[in-house]
């Protein structure tokens, strides 16, 4: 006889016995699985949370989502999750949930120094469309902008970049991915002329090696770390390199552990480029054959606002992208001062591991894994870093084959689909192309039925920038979506808070829940999230993947995708467009931006009833077709056949994700080798063809020192950063009891020699102060993380400790991505 | 949520480095509700049974804390009163964070 009791611990042990893929001891193996109980509904999603893409199961019963589990069919986690994602469906059902629009009021009016008080949606959109009708009187689109995110859906992104770059013709959108991945995209493009990793998670069960650079992915992507402890402790011959600023769970894992000093790691890429020329270990025929070298130039600046004494300082902050072409002679001789006792000497790291962490790359057996974030990312050389990387990855011929992978790790469920791969930045169209090249706007409009000259040619406001513009009163009209950037952002006193209640400046931020964002916004929007509406995200390996809507979102709380269709409505061509560009085109004439963005012939050429029966969908029955499957057609035609291709529409909701380029059905693992990518032409053996010549880019690039340094007045670096339990600015973990308690508040990780010479011992009460602001926390010299001397770490997710109030918001001047990782500051008792 | 009468029952994969194995016997030794379920090379099942989500979490937390413990995942867990558990079953019930 079984128990229910005995039933769950069988099932519990299956589980896990299947996830871990170890058999299933005789004593549990009885009993299983399916016959759920009446009234829940089994569907498959990917994780809300990280850029790894966890396949997820979703229980609903009665409208409510009542459990998840890792899918065990879905290749990534097979059935694994994090307790991020173990506890992922909770983040529906905070206690203070937004269910109605709210706007800023006195008098019963809207007013910049009034109250929220509860409104309709006509009356929230009527505000807010007057106010952007103000501001596009009185400046055009130059004065609107939208800080969007790699959280949108892909169809949701794909939308937003159509309603600004066309609709109100302003290339002032930027997602909160700027923050996150930029420098990994410009690095990508500079190298290999195409941006995502060319390998993928299969890489992980084929790597002899694995090279970790700043990356701490046994918090921050804990289910590809399994993966990669899976293949270290049942290989004996596997190595893991761990290189941070400060110790932290990886270290667990390592076999070679590098501490180095803030910025030195431009110093030790170098090192290993010099080690693998000086031992004779460069992979000659594959260099000659697919490589091409270049010295960018240098003393770039550091992407502060053009006045500061730095940029002006700096020989080149007006042209960080510059190159000249150069020959293999001139890079060897470029990296010959990087001597291993140089790059000891600069990084403060013993030459022992340095020499073996080297080794690890120019060996030619050992096929090496490379990942990163936002250690290299977040870096005023982030660019570079992304360069320097690829740089001795190619010097070995080690890359697109399985094993052999430099990968960019991800930190938003949808930044790769959605910000990077739909185009939502500021310079970007989709599929890679740019606003800056008349060819890739004409393609555009071609492909969106849209006048040929609409789209701006000058690239628009960064998402840094756009804090700065709004404080000088240039961006008046500003739609938040997705994000929580007055957290994330730094310098956030100086910059984001004096440009959000700026009275010349209208603030609408959409959200679920009233963040530190929400909370800075005149009109603030109730969002629907993850599972309440139909979904697409892309992932870290190129991999799409969708769902379906399984629930209704609470009260009022609507989509983003309908809330800027539906907004769109309220605008028509001749309010937002030249009269000289209507009357070259009169048809457009009198439109509404609804109609010639969304009721395009295209967008809505699908039947809200060919929505799979048994899911709602409710933009399908707002706007009488099915604008998901639409924009997502429409999107796909820009990769179709240049490398981006996408599967069709419906193939994504019965697989668990495909990875584009999807070629006659079939998705690809490494690109640019043949054999494995479609693209590549015969007898080549690799080809990046991003570049025209086919050959990836070798870039000299020296180490330069950060922005800021600590000194006798602000004696310790502040790096920023996550923990296992919270995802970025904690919007929802920190509403779901469980994630909580675990890590209720920030601290300050630091060592414990420094808080002696403080008088300073753990739990104590301190404030950290910087030359841009103060904010008070408690000291820990325990627990997870253990800093060296000389530095500090205090998470993010805390919106009642605001880190970003001290940090510096210098960016890596090519991508615009700000350094979290390092500015200076004291602490001192509170 | 209500977990006065609630049992929550959980399995996590537990991947550690060889040599720690002995730590974690002890430990889980030590745990009341705790067993180990599975074991290979590297790997091993914990099976969690108790009272409530903050007492798996200590549980999660003591192990990830021992040397050579490089990573917790929790894969299954199911909370129901504890006054279900006794009854007789046929078929099966479903997985996951029951909530």
């Amino acid at each position: 006889m079984t128990t229910r009791r005995d039933f769950i611990r069988a099932s519990a042990v299956g589980a896990a016995a299947s996830a871990a893929g170890i058999s299933v001891p005789a004593s549990f193996a009885e009993t299983a699985t399916t016959a759920a109980p009446a009234g829940v509904k089994w569907s498959k999603a990917p994780c809300r949370f990280c850029g790894t893409g966890c396949g997820v199961q979703v229980a609903v019963e009665d409208n409510r989502v009542v459990a998840t589990h890792g899918d065990a069919d879905a290749e990534v986690n097979r059935g694994l999750n994090c307790v991020k994602g173990y506890f992922l469906s909770k983040i529906m059902y905070g206690n203070d949930r937004l269910t109605t629009p709210l706007l800023r009021k006195k008098d019963g009016q809207f007013a910049k120094d009034g109250d929220f008080e509860p409104v309709s949606w006509d009356e929230a959109f009527d505000v807010m469309a007057a106010q952007f009708k103000r501001v596009l009187k009185a400046k055009g689109g130059t004065g609107i902008g939208m800080a969007g995110s790699g959280q949108w859906t892909v169809w949701e992104g794909y939308a937003a970049n159509k309603l600004m770059k066309a609709g109100f013709r302003s290339n002032h959108i930027d997602p909160n991915a700027r923050h996150c991945m930029a420098s990994a995209v410009t690095g990508f493009m500079r190298t290999f002329g195409m941006d995502e990793p060319m390998g993928c998670y299969d890489d992980f069960e084929a790597a002899d090696a694995f090279v970790l650079w700043g990356s701490n992915m046994a918090e921050m992507h804990p289910i590809l770390w399994t993966r990669v402890t899976d293949r270290r402790l049942s290989h004996d011959h596997v190595k893991v390199a761990v290189l941070s600023t400060f110790e932290h769970r990886s270290f667990d894992l390592a076999d070679i552990p590098i501490i180095f000093k803030p910025q030195t790691d431009l110093a030790i890429l170098n090192y290993i480029a010099n080690h693998i020329i000086q031992t004779g270990r460069v992979n000659e025929d594959f260099v000659r054959k697919h490589v091409s070298f270049k010295r960018g130039n240098d003393d770039i600046g550091y992407g502060l606002r053009p006045d500061n004494p730095l940029e002006l300082k700096a020989k080149n902050s007006k042209d960080p992208t510059g190159s000249t072409p150069i020959d293999f002679d001139a890079f060897k001789a470029f990296v010959e001062p990087y001597t291993l006792d140089y790059a000891a000497e600069l990084s403060g790291v013993e030459k022992g591991w340095l020499k073996h962490l080297a080794e690890l790359y120019a060996d030619p057996k050992v096929k090496v894994m490379s990942l990163w974030t936002m250690g290299f990312n977040q870096h005023t050389r982030g660019t570079w870093a992304n360069n320097m990387v690829y740089n001795i990855h190619l010097l070995t011929g080690k890359i697109a084959t399985p094993g052999n992978s430099p990968f960019s790790l991800t930190g938003q469920p949808s930044a790769c689909g959605t910000a990077r791969e739909v185009g939502t930045f500021s310079h970007r169209l989709p599929a890679d192309l740019v606003v800056t090249n008349p060819e890739h706007r004409k393609h555009a409009e071609e492909i969106w039925k849209l006048p040929d000259g609409l789209i701006v040619d000058k690239v628009g406001y960064h998402i840094v920038e756009q804090n700065r513009m709004l404080k000088d009163g240039k961006l008046n009209a500003y739609w938040v979506m997705a994000n929580n950037n007055m957290q994330a952002a730094a310098n956030l006193e100086n910059e984001g808070y004096p440009g959000y209640r700026n009275p010349d400046n209208f603030i609408v931020v959409s959200d679920p829940y009233p963040t530190v964002t929400a909370q800075a916004a005149d009109l603030i929007l109730p969002t629907a999230m993850w599972v309440e509406k139909e979904g697409a995200y892309g992932n870290a390996e190129r991999r799409t993947q969708f769902w379906h809507q399984l629930v209704k979102a609470p009260g009022e709380a609507r989509s983003d995708l309908w809330q800027l269709m539906e907004f769109s409505k309220r605008f028509t061509t001749d309010e937002c467009w030249p009269a000289d560009l209507l009357a070259a085109n009169p048809a457009y004439k009198g439109k509404t931006l609804f109609e010639v963005l969304y009721r395009n012939g295209k967008v809505d050429r699908f039947a809200a009833g060919e929505v799979e029966a048994g899911y709602a969908n409710d933009e399908a029955a707002a706007f009488g077709f099915y604008p998901q499957k639409g924009l997502f057609e429409e999107y796909a035609e820009f990769g179709r056949g240049h490398g981006h291709d996408l599967a069709p529409f419906d193939e994504y909701h019965k697989a668990r994700g495909l990875r584009w380029p999807v070629v006659n059905g079939k998705e690809t693992r490494w690109r640019y080798k043949e054999g494995s990518d479609p693209y590549v032409k015969p007898g080549t053996d690799w080809q990046f063809y991003g570049n025209k010549d086919g050959r990836a880019v070798i870039w000299a690039l020296p180490y330069e020192p950060p922005a800021e340094s600590p000194d006798a007045d602000y004696d310790l670096w502040l790096a920023t950063g996550r923990v296992l339990e919270h995802w970025h600015s904690g919007s929802m973990t920190m509403r779901v009891p469980e994630l909580y308690k675990a890590f209720p508040s920030a601290v300050v990780f630091m060592n414990p020699d420094d808080a002696k010479a403080r008088g300073l011992k753990r739990g104590d009460e301190v404030k950290v102060i910087s030359r841009r602001g103060e904010m008070r926390s408690r000291v820990e010299t325990r627990g997870r993380n253990r800093v060296p001397s000389g530095l500090v770490f205090v998470p993010w997710f805390d919106a009642a400790q605001l880190i970003n109030k001290t940090t510096l918001d210098a960016t890596c001047p090519i991508s615009k991505q700000t350094d979290f990782k390092k500015c200076a500051v004291k602490v001192v008792m509170a | 949520m209500r977990m006065d009468d609630e049992v929550h029952i959980a399995s996590f994969i537990v991947h550690h480095r060889p040599d720690a194995l002995a730590s974690i016997e002890h430990l889980v030794a030590a745990t009341p509700g705790a067993e180990i379920a599975a074991r290979e090379a590297g790997r091993a099942i914990l099976l969690h049974e108790g009272g409530g989500t903050r007492e798996l979490l200590a549980c999660m937390d003591a192990v990830q804390a021992l040397a050579g413990v490089v990573g917790v995942s929790l894969v299954y867990h199911h909370a129901e009163p504890r006054s279900a558990l006794g009854d007789i079953i046929q078929s099966s019930a479903e997985q996951g964070s029951r909530l």
